[in-house]
């Protein structure tokens, strides 16, 4: 396999690797905000593949110009992931709201400690 | 023409429901379940209106707001999205009149309002995403009906529930990330995020790339193995659906994990075709996870002392024979699948209400407080047998049509041992069911010693939920002509 493939994609071997790290994140870290942080990088990861999926080399925005012989950049995976912030926004809102509960009744957000005193 | 339309009439009322609720809630409190109640009737007889209708008439697509396909959302009334839509309004009309005695007293505060709400949130979700025929439509839906569950696990309240659905929060945000990956490959590959179109772009050019084709399917699985509970993606379900308020239980364990199953059916038979399946070995890996499935997950039940626990396990155990049933690769296995969805749906969430008020009579989760309780509370205790005798496939009801659809479909597809599972899974579930009914009926009574049975509405809704499951098991043949049209027109 050539290396150039490397070179030419590498916005989605960045985007595989945010992702993967991501939810190797949420998986390993002990700290429950870290692992919010986790989420957030995640989707960085899948956000950088989208928009890359929609961008074409020397691409102008879609928009429509009188007369302009242009290549336009596909503007769906942009709209995509706009939704796709909304939701993680909303995720985060959730999981840092339940965070806020779980120090309010346990006094910590470090996962061991709490699996020691849920016992 | 009003058949088409009916599909997305049916989730955008539910969803306008859902936001006039708390409105409803602030100025006349006392409305919310009637209201909840009202809408949920109302989708039911859409739901029935569509079901014969395109049993008649045929599957009928829609697209929202004139746009048509691929620009625009398909919304698609199938025999699979209206069997679904009919069970979703089902089982949440009943749990709804279950809940007019319970929420009140399991709910803190006055959250009443605001839980109506959710319920008619996750239904319109669930709605939304069984009907839906574009996969990033799908994907919304998906996150709507993942964060109103969280939703419905955290309000009971308490510290119990906080980590468990922080687990199932982090677990479905994974789950859903796997998702939006597997949509963003199939986009790459077709240019459609339609299904029917994207299939035909498949059709054309998906031989062309096998890796990227198999990466995409594996990523929308994985995916959706997570939020599913497919072992062993599973270990967020037991903690979530055990310590969730007993109404919650019923519709996170019978209803929201098996739309995801239905979405798996879609993309298996409607997206990818079934050449390209079979040569990525995904139908083994799928057997082989679900086989682990059945089989972990009665083992796990049978060592809990938590009733709410053991049921959740059962339904890690389900799930598999639901996988089981797509994984055989024949329009049988299918027929068995979407029989098991409807049965586990109407078992499963008999057993979690029945149980709830046991468990809230007796106070306690724990197996061993709940000691001869069947003896002052016999007709909860009874529908709670008669569901377990169902889990066990008994005959004459409706777990037992499942379990020998699938292993009368396991036998003709080749894998002959589908049949010796289905009856070792069997004896396995009477292993952890029949101790609890033996400890319900025949032991000392501990605890609560006059007579007394539950909350009057509550008691109704489960006598519907088991009258339901014994005509299913009796005259399965009426079940079973709607479910073989779907079946055979998701086998394409």
């Amino acid at each position: 396999m050539e290396l150039s493939i490397f070179g030419a994609n590498y916005p989605y071997i960045f985007s595989i690797l945010l992702f993967s790290l991501g939810w190797l994140i949420i998986f390993t870290q002990a700290n429950l905000l870290k692992k919010v942080i986790g989420i957030n990088i995640m989707e960085s990861g899948i956000f950088l593949f989208f928009l890359a999926v929609g961008d074409i080399a020397g691409g102008s925005p879609p928009i429509y110009v009188e007369g302009a012989e242009q290549v336009y950049v596909n503007p769906l995976p942009s709209a995509l992931i706009l939704t796709g912030i909304v939701v993680s926004f909303s995720i985060t809102a959730l999981a840092l709201s339940i965070i806020i509960k779980i120090y309010q009744s346990y006094r910590t957000i470090y996962m061991p400690e709490l699996l020691r005193i849920m016992e | 023409m009003v058949i088409e339309f009916l599909p997305f009439a049916l989730v955008v009322f539910t969803l306008v429901g859902a936001f006039i609720m708390p409105f409803f809630a602030h100025w006349f409190p006392r409305g919310c379940i009637p209201l909840t109640l009202g809408v949920l009737g109302l989708d039911f007889f859409m739901a029935i209106t569509l079901l014969l209708g395109v049993k008649s008439r045929g599957p009928t697509g829609y697209y929202i707001g004139g746009w048509v396909a691929p620009w625009g959302i398909e919304v698609r009334g199938d025999g699979i999205a209206s069997i679904m839509v009919l069970l979703i309004s089902f089982i949440m009309f009943w749990t709804v009149v279950y809940g007019m005695g319970s929420i009140k007293k399991e709910l803190p505060g006055n959250r009443e309002g605001w839980y109506c709400a959710l319920l008619l949130l996750i239904s319109a979700g669930m709605m939304g995403l069984v009907i839906s025929g574009d996969l990033f439509n799908m994907y919304v839906m998906i996150e709507v009906v993942s964060l109103s569950s969280v939703a419905l696990v955290l309000a009971k309240g308490g510290r119990e529930v906080l980590p468990a659905a922080l687990k199932y929060l982090l677990l479905a945000t994974i789950g859903s990330g796997f998702i939006l990956f597997g949509i963003g490959f199939t986009y790459i590959l077709t240019g459609h995020l339609n299904i029917g179109f994207a299939a035909a772009e498949l059709m054309v050019s998906g031989g062309d790339y096998p890796y990227l084709s198999w990466v995409a399917l594996t990523f929308l699985v994985i995916g959706l193995a997570v939020k599913g509970g497919l072992f062993p993606l599973h270990f967020w379900l037991p903690d979530a659906h055990s310590t969730a308020a007993s109404t919650s239980s019923a519709i996170l364990s019978g209803l929201v994990v098996k739309v995801y199953a239905v979405v798996v059916m879609r993309l298996f038979f409607q997206l990818y075709s079934s050449e390209m399946l079979l040569a990525t070995d995904l139908d083994r890996i799928l057997l082989v996870m679900s086989v682990a499935a059945i089989l972990a997950g009665s083992l796990f039940a049978l060592i809990q002392k938590d009733l709410k626990r053991l049921l959740a396990y059962s339904t890690v155990a389900q799930i598999g024979y639901i996988f089981l049933g797509l994984s055989v690769f024949s329009i049988m296995g299918l027929e068995g699948a979407i029989f098991h969805i409807i049965a586990h749906a109407l078992m499963k969430s008999m057993l979690f209400l029945s149980a709830g008020t046991l468990i809230s009579r007796a106070g306690s989760r724990m197996i061993e407080s709940l000691r001869g309780i069947g003896r002052v509370m016999p007709y909860t205790a009874g529908i709670f047998a008669l569901g377990a005798f169902s889990m066990i496939g008994f005959p004459l009801l409706a777990g037992f049509i499942s379990k020998y659809l699938l292993a009368l479909a396991g036998w003709d597809s080749g894998n002959y041992l589908v049949l010796p599972l289905m009856v070792l899974s069997g004896l396995l579930n009477a292993a952890y069911y029949l101790p609890v009914i033996k400890v319900l009926f025949w032991s000392e009574v501990k605890g609560p010693q006059t007579r007394e049975e539950g909350e009057i509405s509550g008691s109704i809704a489960l006598g519907a939920l088991a009258i339901s499951l014994i005509i299913l098991g009796v005259i399965p043949e009426v079940g079973r002509d709607f479910i073989q049209f779907a079946a055979s027109w998701l086998w394409g």
